[in-house]
């Protein structure tokens, strides 16, 4: 099965994953279309496809995937747009459910994934997914006082503010989420980057102010907890 | 020779108002302590305290915010839903007994009645009734809202290093039994009033006290430094429950909390009285501060008295220190350099996991 992943900074974390388990999963082949920030706002569609308008979108792309610039979801049995500055909604029990809900439609609407999300609508009639950022990463081991709306409940928000039919949001592995709504330390702080300097490959640690990225055995444990429903509904 | 010999012209009528223009009576305030951008300063009380904290953002003080809305809510939701207002979601504190059940809940020496109005499926909470348009979806939802702004209250005192409090009101509803008192009387923004469980109380001069000094005395057992700031409302009543003609039942309120204030704050070294009230209602301003409906303050009266308090602070301490900029601006500049970071954090993870090396 062949599978189109699309997203920012984000996606990093999930190439990292996939190359640990790939091995084990020879029956389906993933292609990244990656760029950081937001620059995949450049993205626009010709002929059924999504293709750059930027040059430095354009070289991301190619350099991603390994294939090329275009991204035509014809030649994928599943698509799923990953991170796109759409953060997950972190929030105190004892704020309401109403506004909860105007949270989260405030922190949807108009997003780079919604914008993403819009342009694959348009030329796709299939479903497809979105994974949001991930919740940050803790600084410590200590969960942070305070108690917190439940994840799933925050999702199922997420899900029925997002203003596009056809789109299905899928969640963190149970493991990524403490129950002060971060990611526990060992998925962001300290983990190391396998950034390669141009002359050198020497690994290089995460920076300790980073907790918005999670490391590679986070992305392995999310491929290894998505993967399965993304495949089976494509199957299906 | 008298005692009145050497006195300075800001105390006489004459050189200090009598001849003067309304907008050029100054010196209305020596203040006790300096307030400076960098102080933090939270605000609590009746609808007037609202100018206060307003002011305080427009100047780049360090107005602090001990329950701010969601991370993502915009400004329409956080307008809706009350946030921002006050220093704690606690919608406007009428009266010292108020404030002392604020405080005691804050404390932990009290906990709130199990308590909820409730209207046509909707529950309000019968302490800030209007803090959520159309009501809590259960009574747990309530309870759990009122848990949260309590412990920001509580972090709002054991925080700050000025306390803002107005007073506004006299007039009261409580309980039947006297356990707790409402911030409206029941049946006017939600619930029902029942007269067995719900009675009137205009309060006295000596209960008023003995409330605020018990508040702040709980106050500073959370923070045995802060200062407290206490002006009045020159708002009228919009109505009174006694027998008294409205603009009666106002002075007497009114009155009996500039009394309060005045002595509450006399001899104490942390606790200080700003008259904002006097700066509108007195007599040689003619009412030119307020609107046509002869009870709500204008912009112009709001400048004035908050130029007042800026003009005080200048001529004890000198000119203030750099502002802080505003909490705005400073929020959105920490986001553009979390951005920042992010956005160079992102090209190094993503490049990172589709670099040569890996």
């Amino acid at each position: 099965m062949k599978i189109c992943v699309v997203g920012n900074s984000h996606v990093g974390s999930l190439k990292l994953g996939w190359d640990m388990i790939k091995d084990q999963m020879p029956e389906h082949q993933i292609v990244f279309f990656g760029s950081p920030g937001a620059r995949l706002r450049h993205l626009r569609i010709n002929q059924g496809t999504l293709v750059s308008v930027d040059p430095q979108l354009h070289k991301d792309l190619i350099a991603t995937s390994g294939q090329g610039a275009v991204i035509d979801p014809k030649a994928f049995d599943a698509v799923l747009l990953y991170g796109l500055q759409l953060p997950f909604p972190r929030l105190r029990k004892g704020i309401s459910r109403a506004v909860v809900k105007a949270t989260v439609k405030d922190l949807v609407t108009d997003k780079l994934a919604f914008r993403v999300a819009e342009r694959f609508r348009k030329i796709m009639t299939g479903p497809f997914w979105i994974g949001s950022n991930p919740l940050q990463g803790a600084r410590s081991e200590d969960i942070e006082p305070g108690t917190y709306h439940p994840y799933d409940m925050l999702l199922a928000e997420v899900q029925a503010a997002f203003p596009l039919s056809g789109v299905t949001f899928l969640d963190q592995p149970p493991e990524t989420i403490r129950p002060d709504l971060r990611a526990p330390v060992q998925f962001s702080a300290g983990s190391t980057r396998l950034l390669t300097e141009e002359d050198s490959d020497e690994l290089i640690e995460h920076s300790a102010n980073d907790i918005s990225h999670m490391n590679g055995d986070y992305g392995r444990l999310w491929l290894q907890h998505n993967l399965p429903r993304i495949t089976q509904a494509a199957a299906a | 020779m008298t005692p009145y010999s050497n006195l300075p012209a800001r105390n006489f009528w004459s050189p200090a108002v009598g001849k003067r223009k309304a907008l050029q009576i100054d010196e209305l305030w020596v203040p006790k302590w300096q307030v400076t951008p960098q102080t933090r300063v939270v605000t609590f009380g009746s609808c007037f305290a609202q100018h206060f904290s307003k002011a305080l953002v427009a100047r780049g003080y360090a107005w602090t915010n001990m329950e701010p809305g969601p991370a993502g809510l915009g400004p329409e939701g956080i307008t809706k839903f009350n946030y921002d207002v006050f220093s704690a979601r606690t919608g406007n504190i009428y009266t010292a007994n108020i404030l002392r059940q604020w405080c005691d809940w804050a404390a932990g020496t009290a906990v709130p009645p199990d308590e909820a109005w409730e209207a046509e499926g909707r529950f309000y909470d019968p302490f800030r009734p209007a803090i959520e348009p159309g009501g809590f979806e259960s009574r747990e939802e309530m309870q759990d809202s009122r848990a949260l702004t309590i412990e920001a209250f509580g972090e709002a005192i054991r925080k700050a290093d000025v306390f803002v409090f107005t007073l506004g009101l006299t007039e009261s509803w409580r309980s039947a039994d006297q356990t707790c008192e409402y911030a409206l009387c029941p049946g006017t923004v939600a619930g029902e009033f029942d007269p067995e469980a719900h009675v009137f109380v205009n309060e006295s001069y000596p209960n008023i006290a003995k409330s605020l000094r018990q508040a702040i005395a709980v106050m500073h057992g959370l923070n045995p430094k802060l200062r407290v700031l206490l002006t009045v409302s020159p708002v009228p009543l919009t109505a009174t429950a006694t027998d008294a003609h409205v603009l009666v039942a106002t002075t007497y309120s009114k009155s009996v909390l500039r009394a309060v204030a005045g002595d509450v704050a006399a001899n104490r070294a942390l606790i200080d009285y700003f008259p904002s009230y006097e700066i509108i209602v007195s007599p040689p301003y003619g009412g030119q501060f307020f609107a046509d409906n002869k009870r709500s303050v204008m912009s112009a009266g709001v400048d004035h008295v908050m130029a007042q308090f800026f003009a005080g602070q200048e001529a004890k301490y000198g000119p203030a220190p750099e502002p802080a900029e505003p909490p705005a601006v400073q929020k959105r500049k920490a986001a553009a350099a979390a951005a920042t970071e992010a956005g160079l954090v992102c090209e190094e993870a993503l490049l990172a996991a589709f670099g040569p090396g890996v």
